[in-house]
């Protein structure tokens, strides 16, 4: 079910301790699925999820996990899953302005205390999440969000850069971030760019170019960086590119070109 | 936020999680909690109805008729079926529209008007006998309205309805907003949504709707005086949107928004909004555009376009059978349907394709009347 | 031109190694590393900003020995954690001074002798100090001496595509450094090697620009060859200029191209209505008579009466 988006990124086989994985939305197409099945692949390997939730409320990561075999509410309530829904804290903000200064408020008070603040919820969780299990995944969807609340750039990627700064400092953990990204958008560019410049692998998600197409979903292109290899140019930057058919239990992954007609 | 019952292939017959409301049904595909948009075939256009915990984006045509008309079905359909309103808008008077407010169609008027398009000629005796309804209940899933009558009054005194005009006096200066009135607004939503028990972790007596219905956002009206730049304008309206976007999750709600965007210069900002919304649609009206004289389009008032459709709760999104949609409005219907070809009226051989313009799915000509007839 | 920048024959005193998406210039910079270690005379100060101190160290030989230092501006870069220790969470002021100058100022080691200074990405500290203030920066570490440390070489590495404001930007960086390095992917004549396109201000004030491609070993050494660019032909067509993405071939997923066995099917396939040709006889015509033609053998001229 999740197992052929995972077996195109090769986290299968990889371990993915220490590192980080940039997922990049492109406008037009639905990225979430690399999220899902890499959260799959991470329960059916035993070890944790620590989800930031930006875009969705923690329900829909459930639901669509009781599709793909497991079920995040009772994972949580193992201590496997550990969850921060920023929607709820906005929703918690809102209405509320005369309790300034409260960590909780991420609609007042300044940009980098609010960011500050979301690192500390973060750190929390994943310094309490180790303590029980191993290896564990912070998974944040998604990172361009921080942009409409009107965090500015070089904040959210301070966010991005303490979240790094974890993988040294807490033994086990891996990253996997998606941000979403128009064309024309500068402040999206940049964060993409930023983002992945610092990956280990880039999973870059976009429409079909012809457009839509009742067999194929969208394109996917796998990016693998090798830092400590010698810089080989084919090496450095290996590229894989595939299709994907997003259907209602799985997704299925299949080189371009190759698509029967599956539905 | 958790609508779907749990995926089974098997129907229990006991009492499902979800609770029934009336005005809303399961979708077929996933078991998401959907409700009517009002109009029969927009229901259908993106995959059923409004999933409940979505927020829709309409973008306005350029002279906003056929927007602001669809938000009028939206919230007939929400008076219809007994949900809670709020009307949101700075450019038009909300109490207005809502009186404005068409009637549904009986369903007896719905089988007398002979449509020519509905005429049978082959199986035509079956022609006057009754529709089948599929749903016995009075409150049923999706409804026409007639544009020639108005909603009754009486009913309307008795439907749950809240106003926002303008600032009410949430504007809290030290938020993130530059304008003080989206704070306002959502913080009018969101006092809504804890006195109507609406939210997903309360538990009133009976479970209802909050429809929420904006009516051009991010029009000039909501540009403060004090707006340096329009990124203020611009970065306002991203809040808004997202703080939105956590209040309709939160709740047994949905919003319904349209949007000028066509006073907009840089369409970055609509993608932003595009992405914090679930679906969005964008209307493209051939009112006083050189399309409205040509004869490929004569049977519509204008063109539909899908920019995205929901994925909440779910992997994919629905398809739909194609993206190429046109509307049209008539008294008793606002039908959205696919792109068909006017029917050829004469009988020649003269292939004209040179003065079309080129349409996405293939059409290789249409034919018109020549000198060369045989 | 580039190992002759990379050993030191030729001096400069800013090196800025730009790269992009398509190719990183972090091995070109852990290069630079390695050469300056090597060197034995100076100390070498390596300032990490945007990767933990350990990516650096990751394959560089002899990263142990005294005259190496490295400075972790990686971890609370904002001084978040060590505010939370000390219970100050109004604190605006950055404790620890991650500016150029104050790593090295607070750094301990004094030294009379030239140092070399590596940075690993220039881009922290543009978002966090500002463009202006790193130009200042970068400027003064070049011209004064610091708490005694007097800078040889600066080496820094830009990412174009994270840029801010790249378009002004990047031109004001150029005009500071003395070599740029734009490192870029490989193409038809760098035989899979990545590019570098330099520009070498010499202190005589003589500008030498080069394109070359490089490789680079498993001990951080580097070999480099000039880009031989195909030469223009007579038409004017360069054919490393062509650019394909407007063929449909690459516009598409579908295949219009032919494989070799399709290619040798098409050769063998006989059409239709189409006889060999015996040529020995000349020119030979080929009549079928259906069924309503009336074939006669005789020549009608046969009634001619000449």
């Amino acid at each position: 079910m999740a197992s052929s988006v995972c077996s195109a990124l090769g986290t299968d086989k990889e371990n993915l301790v220490g590192k980080l994985i940039a997922v990049e939305e492109n406008h037009g197409s639905n990225g979430n699925f690399v999220l899902n099945c890499l959260i799959a692949e991470q329960i059916q390997k035993g070890g944790g999820v620590c989800l930031v939730a930006l875009h969705n409320s923690f329900g829909h990561y459930h639901n669509i996990g009781t599709k793909l075999g497991y079920n995040l509410r009772q994972l949580q309530e193992k201590g496997r899953v550990e969850s921060i829904e920023i929607l709820k804290l906005l929703n918690g903000s809102l209405n509320t302005a005369h309790e300034d200064g409260s960590e909780q408020n991420i609609l007042f008070g300044s940009e980098e205390d609010t960011v500050r603040n979301i690192f500390h919820l973060i750190e929390e969780k994943i310094k309490k999440i180790l303590q029980n299990i191993k290896p564990v995944s912070l998974v944040i969807d998604d990172l361009s969000d921080l942009l409409c609340l009107g965090i500015p750039l070089k904040e959210v990627l301070s966010l991005l850069q303490y979240c790094r700064t974890l993988l040294d400092s807490q033994p086990g953990l891996s990253l996997v971030v998606l941000t979403h990204v128009a064309e024309g958008d500068e402040q999206q560019n940049l964060l993409t760019a930023g983002l992945c410049h610092v990956a280990d692998m880039t999973v870059s998600i976009c429409g079909l170019k012809t457009g839509q197409s009742s067999d194929v979903s969208g394109a996917m292109k796998v990016i693998h960086r090798r830092w400590d290899e010698s810089a080989v140019a084919h090496e450095w930057n290996r590229q894989n590119l595939y299709h994907f058919k997003l259907l209602d239990r799985q997704v299925k992954v299949f080189a371009p070109g190759t698509a029967s007609s599956f539905t | 936020m958790n609508m779907a019952v749990q995926q089974t292939s098997f129907q229990k017959k006991s009492k499902s999680r979800v609770p029934y409301i009336p005005g809303s049904k399961q979708s077929i595909q996933n078991a998401q909690l959907l409700v009517s948009s009002g109009v029969p075939s927009f229901d259908h256009a993106i995959g059923g109805g409004i999933p409940v915990g979505t927020v829709v984006l309409i973008e306005e045509d350029k002279y906003g008729t056929y927007a602001k008309l669809l938000l009028k079905y939206f919230l007939a359909e929400g008076i219809v079926s007994g949900h809670s309103l709020i009307v949101a808008s700075q450019d038009s008077d909300c109490e207005n529209l809502v009186r404005e407010l068409p009637a549904p169609v009986q369903l007896d008027d719905s089988v007398r008007t002979s449509d020519s398009d509905d005429k049978m000629t082959i199986a035509w005796r079956y022609q006057n006998m009754r529709v089948v309804q599929s749903s016995p209940t009075s409150t049923s899933f999706g409804h026409n309205y007639d544009l020639t009558k108005s909603l009754d009054a009486e009913i309307l005194k008795a439907a749950d309805v809240c106003y926002w005009t303008g600032c009410t006096g949430y504007g809290q200066s030290e938020s993130r907003f530059t304008n003080p009135a989206y704070y306002d607004l959502l913080c009018t939503i969101h006092n809504k949504i804890e006195e109507g028990q609406f939210g997903v972790a309360a538990s009133p007596e009976k479970r209802n709707i909050l429809r929420t219905a904006v009516h051009s956002v991010g029009s000039p009206l909501w540009t403060e005086e004090t707006h340096v730049s329009s990124y203020q304008q611009k970065s306002d309206l991203a809040l808004f949107f997202y703080c939105l976007r956590s209040l309709i999750r939160s709740a047994y709600a949905v919003c319904v928004l349209t949007l000028p965007s066509h006073l907009f210069q840089e369409t970055s900002i609509i993608k932003r909004l595009e992405h914090l919304c679930d679906a969005s649609v964008r209307l493209e009206s051939f009112a006083g555009s050189e399309k409205e004289t040509n004869p490929v389009y004569k049977d519509y008032h204008g063109l539909f376009h899908i920019n995205q459709l929901p994925a909440i709760n779910t992997l994919m999104s629905h398809v739909p059978e194609s993206f190429d949609l046109a509307f049209k409005l008539r008294r008793k219907r606002f039908l959205i349907e696919k792109l068909h070809l006017p029917p050829e009226l004469q009988e020649t051989t003269q292939r004209e394709q040179d003065d079309l313009p080129s349409l996405a799915s293939g059409i290789c000509g249409v034919q018109t009347r020549s000198i060369l007839d045989f | 031109m580039l190992s002759s920048i990379l050993t030191g024959k030729q001096k400069s005193v800013l090196v800025c190694i730009q790269d992009s998406l398509e190719q990183s210039g972090f091995p070109l910079l852990k290069a630079f590393v390695q050469h300056a270690v090597d060197r034995k005379e100076n100390h070498v100060h390596i300032i990490c900003y945007e990767h933990p101190t350990g990516k650096m160290k990751n394959g560089l030989k002899n990263s142990g020995e005294d005259h190496v230092h490295f400075h972790d501006c990686f971890t609370d870069h904002r001084g978040w954690i060590e505010s939370q220790k000390k219970e100050n969470i109004k604190s605006g002021v950055n404790t620890r001074g991650n500016s150029l100058l104050s790593v090295l100022q607070s750094s301990l080691v004094t030294s009379t002798n030239d140092c070399v200074v590596i940075i690993d990405s220039l881009m922290p500290l543009i978002y966090y100090n500002g463009f202006t203030k790193c130009y200042r920066e970068l400027h003064s570490l070049l011209t004064k001496s610091v708490n005694g440390l007097a800078v040889s070489q600066v080496v820094c590495l830009v990412h174009k595509d994270t840029l801010p404001d790249a378009h002004a930007a990047l031109p004001q960086l150029c005009h500071l450094a003395a070599t740029i390095v734009r490192v870029g992917p490989f193409t038809q004549s760098s035989r899979g090697n990545p590019i570098a396109h330099i520009i070498h201000k010499k202190q005589g004030g003589k500008v030498l620009k080069r394109a070359e491609y490089y490789f680079i070993d498993a001990d951080n050494r580097v070999k480099s060859e000039d880009l031989t660019v195909v030469v223009p032909t007579t038409t004017g067509m360069n054919k490393e200029m062509i650019d394909d993405s407007n063929l449909p071939q690459n516009l598409t997923t579908f295949k219009l191209s032919l494989g070799q066995q399709e290619k040798q099917a098409r050769s063998q396939l006989v059409l239709p209505y189409l006889r060999r040709v015996n040529s020995e006889k000349g020119g030979e015509v080929f009549y079928q008579p259906d069924a309503a033609d009336d074939w006669d053998e005789e020549d009608p001229d046969d009634d001619l009466d000449i």
